[in-house]
């Protein structure tokens, strides 16, 4: 039989820091990457010559862009590899990360994902297999189609969607790590320049650059490197998956995350009423609406109206990206699923400061990425 | 001058005019799978290997799931606006694909759609192509009330 995460020896996120994200510049992607790995190994309160293993998330920057930015820091001699899974590539690398310190081959990793605004290649454009809305239809009008229908099915408003984007722009207003930190209203979501129908620009998360790190350390390594327990928090789960046949009618996205979700409650023995804090990719709108639903925080169907309760608000059951999320703190593909880990950790630990979720002990990351996968991690505070 | 080419000849076939596009899927032998597009490397559902599928030609008749106008160009090929729709073929194969409807006050949802064909350039040595949209039904076809809920 396969061994759960919690079967393994505990882990603890013990450091974790972040380079703004933002819309492109002129700035190396070395300046990023250090930038939010010097602020992780701070938080931490260690030195780079503690750090036993690093993996480094990209979708753009190329190969070997890891040891590239880390070589800056000392060459110590450490393994170093890279990893890109489209839009989960940052939640891959803090997996493999967690994967390696759970197994016990290190006790203090790092994990980093930077990206800069480059034209990803996308490895379907050489795969052999042509379909016939190449080119016509990228991942806004796949959404879009999926906000069409669920509108359809279930009553779901324009209203609704935009009110998504309301509350992840307040959120945003309040993360001073966040792309967008401004307030936007429902009239300003409606007006905003039209992509795709339903989606204006409001509906979509920007284009950005930025760079986030988490440093994993297991038991032994808190002790030996005298890092706090108090502001560690433990990952009780890291589950991953990829596309199944999807019978017609059903969401791919909805199917994997309901998939990945089911199996990270049944790892914890938790469920969605246990959660306080969730950081899920909203890259538009419609899918907070499809994966509050998919994680069982309301009933099929009832995403539009379990937001404007204010129930996934902060303050409200469970906060439900509290960072701004993809679409108010942005999007940079390498670093954005570790960029959530960031999020919860300091949610869990109450430093997030305006924007605290009173009370946080547990926050649940997820990320799916072209292709189709999803990635999901739960994290607890233990003190 | 030579009857025009599909784009995409693995995708659909080209009828004589006015005919509507078969589209080329296939059948694997070893678990019944009907895939579009073929499954040229491998079956999906059961990985059976290529030379275990049967092409297998299907209408490009279905309903209109949802439909959605693009109002920015993100390819050359595509210039805004368009509209893309996800169709449920009668087949029982969910597809998105390309509308190009004569008029698009005719796109309603649960319709009924069938695939045509539009002129789409030249290959290299000017020979016309075409390539495979849907389009609502010529008449208002009745629906059969079929599709997925």
């Amino acid at each position: 039989m396969t061994a759960r995460l919690v079967d393994l020896r505990p882990v603890y996120v013990a450091g974790v820091g972040l380079h703004r994200y933002r819309k492109p510049t002129d700035t190396p992607y070395t300046d990023l990457a250090l930038a939010a790995v010097r602020a992780a190994l701070a938080d931490a309160g260690i030195t780079w010559t503690s750090v036993e293993t690093a993996v480094c998330g990209t979708a753009n920057l190329g190969l070997a862009a890891g040891w590239t930015a880390l070589r800056h820091l000392g060459a110590t001699g450490i393994p170093v590899m890279q990893v890109e899974n489209a839009s989960a590539t940052g939640s891959t690398a803090f997996r493999d990360v967690v994967l390696q310190v759970a197994s016990g081959v290190a006790d203090c990793g790092l994990a980093l994902g930077v990206d800069k605004v480059l034209r990803p290649r996308l490895a379907v454009l050489n795969a052999g297999t042509p379909d016939l809305v190449r080119g016509a239809a990228p991942p806004a009008v796949g959404f879009a189609l999926e906000a069409k229908r669920h509108m359809r099915r279930h009553g779901t408003t324009l209203d609704q969607l935009a009110l998504v984007s309301v509350k992840n722009h307040w959120n945003g207003a309040r993360n001073p790590n966040a792309q967008f930190q401004r307030e936007c209203t429902r009239e300003e979501v409606h007006q905003a320049p039209p992509i795709v129908d339903p989606f204006t620009t409001l509906h979509c998360c920007p284009l950005g650059e930025g760079a986030a790190t988490a440093i994993v350390v297991s038991e032994e390594g808190l002790q030996r490197l005298g890092i706090s327990r108090r502001r560690s928090l433990r990952v009780l789960c890291s589950v991953a998956n990829s596309e199944t046949l999807t019978p017609p009618g059903e969401s791919l996205h909805v199917r994997i995350t309901r998939d990945a979700v089911s199996r990270a409650y049944d790892e914890t023995g938790l469920g969605p009423g246990d959660l306080d804090v969730i950081e899920l990719h909203e890259a538009f709108t419609i899918e907070e609406i499809l994966y509050i639903e998919a994680m069982g925080l309301c009933a099929e169907g009832e995403g539009g109206p379990f937001t404007e309760s204010r129930a996934t608000w902060i303050g409200g059951d469970c906060a439900v990206n509290a960072s701004g999320g993809l679409l108010a703190m942005g999007h940079p593909f390498g670093p954005t699923g570790i960029g959530q880990i960031v999020e919860i950790a300091r949610q869990l630990r109450g430093e997030a400061g305006d924007r605290q979720h009173q009370g946080a002990r547990l926050g649940l990351a997820h990320m799916v990425g072209v292709g189709e996968v999803c990635v999901v991690h739960i994290l607890s505070r233990e003190h | 001058m030579s009857a025009a080419r599909a784009r995409h000849p693995s995708l659909h076939t080209v009828p004589a005019e006015g005919k509507p596009p078969e589209l080329l899927a296939s059948r694997c032998g070893e678990c019944g799978h009907l895939a579009f597009p073929a499954a040229r490397f491998g079956c999906p559902s059961c990985g059976a290997a290529p030379e275990r599928s049967a092409p297998a030609a299907i209408a490009g008749r279905g309903t209109l799931e949802a439909f959605t106008i693009v109002h920015r160009t993100f390819s050359r090929a595509f210039p805004a606006p368009y509209a893309v729709g996800t169709i449920l073929l009668d087949a029982g194969v969910e597809i998105r694909a390309v509308l190009a409807p004569e008029d698009r006050a005719d796109l309603e949802t649960g319709g009924r759609v069938e695939s045509c064909l539009v002129p789409s350039g030249e290959d290299e040595d000017g020979n016309a192509l075409v390539d495979c949209r849907f389009r609502p039904v010529p008449g208002g076809e009745a629906r059969d009330g079929g599709g997925a809920a």
